[in-house]
């Protein structure tokens, strides 16, 4: 038995421990949300910040620094901000929402304007952010979580990511491998809001990397009968209205606009035939092109027909940047290959659409979905 | 503001504690009252100042027609006149912001109409001030509730521990205990026992509801597609969020009204050790079942006036316990099944049925867990398509890695393969689910910690523990599901 005092002192002094959790968290910083503190031995070397992707943005976004903007999904978030400065003489923030609807494009790109003076907007622009099937409340409960800040533009905390268990196991981690002198390898976002793969980097150089494996594995994420990112695909006029509005509102505030379809690799592009997609494809484009002319990079072509060229199905390497910029910004002295991006206007839609149906090939999807390869 | 948010742990709380103590160490009686009514309305505003004067409103009517209840002799009309006119009142602010959409619906629906919609926002914690006010104006009525100022019924209302989500207090268990002299002063061993009761209920609430919490959302979300495994962690997943969500808030509140040196009546005994229907209720929201008995059973005669009255007067009670829980159908239908199951349970005690223990605990535990679906379920067709999950109209699927040992039930139409895709499955769901049972059949509840503890260091490293550990998970602040009732 203990004194009722002691027992309440003892209590207390237990309970203190939180914040002194907290403080420890905000100073190794593992996920580098804050990078306040960096101490070579201690906490240089960090986990990944993509776990937090909103927080992580929106925090960078408050400081007003940029001009330009990179939007769309994690295919432009693999594509380097640093390229489209040479085209703008801006300071470009890519402001990637990973495997997102048009909606948190639009909620994104107007907390982007409250917090800086943006003249360039560069969007581009997935088949997927129109599945109608995928909604805030039912598939990003991240960003459903931060929907009313973000929609009301509010600067976001992260001072409860450090009250946390899961945060302080990895101050743990981190301490641990910086004091080992072992290196974290793990996919990040750079400051300027680049998604850098750092674990594919990494095999790569250590020849461990294999092209197929990780192609299964994202056929996997996009039609698996769970969650995938097509399952149910479901054409949503409302998510158009939404991009339509980003259009609207770049003209009346002068924002100069380019807006791409990013290239896939060939067999994710067959894939949408055999997975009964292809019209629901055809009709995104369609509707896309009443809004604004875009470039096109999807189909065959010289790009998409190199594995080399991609880390997986969906996402390009970073040195296509420059390439997909090029394009984009007609740089006549880029050396593009001639396939490689259609400009689509309402003129030559129904031509182009043709064409690309004509490059369709036979794909047997359900055995790339064995996931058992996958794995 | 909830009890498991930063703010409230660490600003509101002590803020509030240690002012209120302050200002009753300095003998300032009734500012210390007037505080802790500002601290209570202040707690309440946090979420939307807007609902603030609706319960101030309700408040001064209730506390107005209660005084003139109390009086021998009224003006104008009878005491018991004014009874019910109170009492409707109270039923139509309840009605009006609770049930306005879903008669519309039903109006349109029958006559086929198309009113448009109130879509009023229900301001939180209606439904279980105006039952505690509802209480209070029958106790005036039998004048028992004479001589109280207008502070202690606000203080008595709107005391912040139980103001949200219950226990629906009476006024007799409460006030005198305000009016208390000696529950003015810190009393530190209540404040050990309210700190370790607090720190179980939020463990409770963080560790244990919000875990399942995750997985009943995903399930009911893909009812259609369940099949039985993924049906049957779906419904015991959300029985178990329901009771450790709840009974976490109960112990959470009765936790920070001990720190005041009140204590507050328990809500749960076990609930799921019940081994009958009746037994059930006397376990599960007891003060709700307690309102329930006095202010609607009895009054429409109980047990007084044969069997055939009784069953109605049952089946009754428990539509109306249904509904007050949420306006719709499957609520009407939850409390059609459990009046429906205590009339049952009448009948075969009357017979003098009996049953094996283990048999009668299945038997009760199982209907519970069903009626829970239609309790959950948004939609009718939502509750039938986890039923039939459950009842395996959608098939078993299991692990792969039995497919060649069990190959033989391939044929009756297993399958071995995403045998809990549907829900996101982890094997971890199972032990989770074996832990839930555990914890609700063979641990002791919250009142019996309270009554047993002891000021030791297991006692202090397990409250701590908790707390720590549940301070530390709470990234997602979620809401309590009685909030919504």
């Amino acid at each position: 038995m203990i004194s009722e005092k002691k027992w309440i002192k003892l209590w207390i002094v237990m309970t203190i421990l939180v914040p002194i959790i907290a403080l420890l968290n905000y100073f190794i910083d593992p996920n580098g949300m804050n990078n306040k503190v960096i101490i070579d031995g201690i906490n240089s070397s960090k986990k990944t910040n993509t776990g937090y992707s909103y927080r992580f943005k929106t925090n960078r976004l408050v400081d007003g620094k940029f001009d330009t903007l990179m939007l769309g999904t994690s295919r432009i978030g693999v594509m380097d901000p640093t390229v489209v400065d040479t085209y703008t003489n801006g300071n470009t923030f890519n402001l990637e929402a990973p495997a997102s609807i048009t909606e948190m494009h639009y909620k994104l790109f107007k907390y982007a304007l409250k917090y800086n003076n943006i003249k360039n907007v560069v969007y581009g622009i997935d088949f997927m952010a129109f599945n109608g099937s995928r909604t805030l409340e039912k598939t990003f409960s991240q960003f459903n979580g931060l929907n009313n800040k973000i929609a009301n533009g509010e600067k976001i905390s992260n001072y409860d990511l450090y009250f946390n268990l899961d945060t302080t196991k990895s101050s743990f981690y981190v301490l641990y491998k910086n004091l080992t002198n072992q290196k974290i390898v793990a996919e990040k976002f750079l400051q300027n809001g680049m998604r850098v793969f750092n674990q594919y980097i990494d095999s790569l150089e250590k020849g461990t990397y294999s092209y197929d494996k990780r192609m299964e594995f994202t056929f996997h994420e996009y039609y698996n009968n769970f969650n995938g990112i097509y399952k149910n695909y479901n054409y949503s006029e409302e998510y158009l209205k939404y991009f339509s509005k980003i259009i609207q509102e770049c003209k009346e505030n002068n924002i100069k606009v380019w807006v791409y379809i990013p290239p896939m690799y060939n067999l994710h592009f067959d894939s949408l035939k055999s997975a009964g997609y292809y019209d629901e494809f055809e009709k995104f484009k369609r509707e896309l092109v009443k809004i604004t002319n875009y470039i096109d990079f999807t189909g065959h072509n010289t790009i998409t027909n190199n594995s080399d060229n991609f880390w997986d199905s969906a996402h390009l390497r970073v040195k296509m940047t420059k390439l997909i910029m090029a394009r984009i910004f007609n740089d006549k002295s880029a050396d593009i290959p001639q396939d490689f991006g259609v400009l689509v206007t309402p003129e030559n839609i129904e031509t182009h659409l043709k064409n690309l149906r004509g490059q369709v090939k036979k794909f047997d999807l359900e055995k790339m979905l064995n996931y058992q390869n996958a794995l | 503001m909830l009890f498991n948010s930063y703010e409230f742990i660490f600003i509101f709380l002590p803020i509030t504690f240690l002012i209120y103590f302050y200002l009753n160490y300095k003998n300032f009686i009734q500012l210390s009252k007037y505080f802790l009514l500002f601290s209570s309305l202040f707690f309440y505003s946090w979420w939307n100042i807007a609902y603030l004067p609706i319960m101030l409103s309700s408040i001064l009517f209730n506390y107005i027609m209660g005084t003139i209840l109390t009086r021998e002799n009224t003006l104008f009309f009878k005491r018991r006149t004014i009874l019910i006119f109170s009492i409707v009142i109270n039923i139509l602010l309840l009605g009006y912001f609770k049930y306005s959409d879903f008669f519309l619906e039903n109006i349109n629906f029958a006559f086929n109409t198309n009113i448009g919609l109130l879509h009023l926002a229900l301001p939180l914690a209606i439904s279980f001030f105006t039952f505690q006010q509802i209480a209070y104006l029958v106790s005036s009525y039998r004048q028992e509730t004479r001589g109280y100022k207008f502070i202690d019924y606000s203080v008595f209302v709107t005391f912040f521990p139980q103001l949200i989500a219950g226990p629906i207090v009476h006024h007799k268990e409460m006030l005198p205990q305000f009016e208390d002299k000696n529950n003015r002063l810190l009393n530190y061993k209540n404040i050990a026992l309210g700190l370790f009761m607090f720190s179980i209920g939020l463990f409770k609430k963080v560790i244990i509801a919000d875990t399942f919490s995750g997985w009943a959302t995903i399930g009911f979300d893909k009812a259609e597609y369940l099949n039985f495994l993924e049906a049957w962690i779906t419904s015991l997943s959300y029985t178990f969020q329901l009771y450790f969500d709840f009974s976490g808030y109960t112990d959470m509140a009765i936790g920070l009204a001990l720190l005041f040196n009140i204590v507050l009546p328990i809500n749960f005994n076990s609930p799921y050790k019940a081994v009958s229907i009746q037994d059930f209720w006397r376990r599960w929201h007891i003060t709700l079942s307690r309102f329930l008995r006095d202010h609607i059973y009895i009054p429409l005669g109980g047990n007084r006036d044969g069997n055939f009255r009784m069953y109605t007067n049952l089946m009754i009670t428990f539509i109306l316990g249904g509904i007050w829980h949420g306006a719709g159908w499957t609520f009407v239908l939850w409390g059609f099944l459990h009046g429906a199951a205590l009339v049952t349970h009448r009948i075969w005690k009357q017979i003098g049925g009996n049953l094996p223990t283990w048999l009668a605990w299945f038997i009760t535990f199982n209907f519970i867990n069903i009626s829970w679906v239609f309790f959950r379920a948004t939609e009718w067709s939502s509750a039938i398509k986890v039923l039939s999950g459950m009842a395996g109209f959608n098939g078993l699927a299991l692990p792969t890695a039995f497919a060649t040992k069990l190959a033989f039930l391939a044929p009756y139409g297993v399958t071995f393969n995403e045998w809990l895709n549907n829900i996101d499955g982890k094997i971890i769901m199972f032990p989770w689910i074996l832990v839930g049972f555990i914890i609700v059949l063979f641990f002791r509840n919250s009142s019996e910690m309270l009554n047993n503890f002891k000021l030791n260091y297991f006692s202090l490293i397990w409250a701590s523990i908790a707390f720590l550990v549940s301070v530390l998970s709470l990234n997602k602040v979620s809401e309590f599901l009685y909030f919504n009732f």
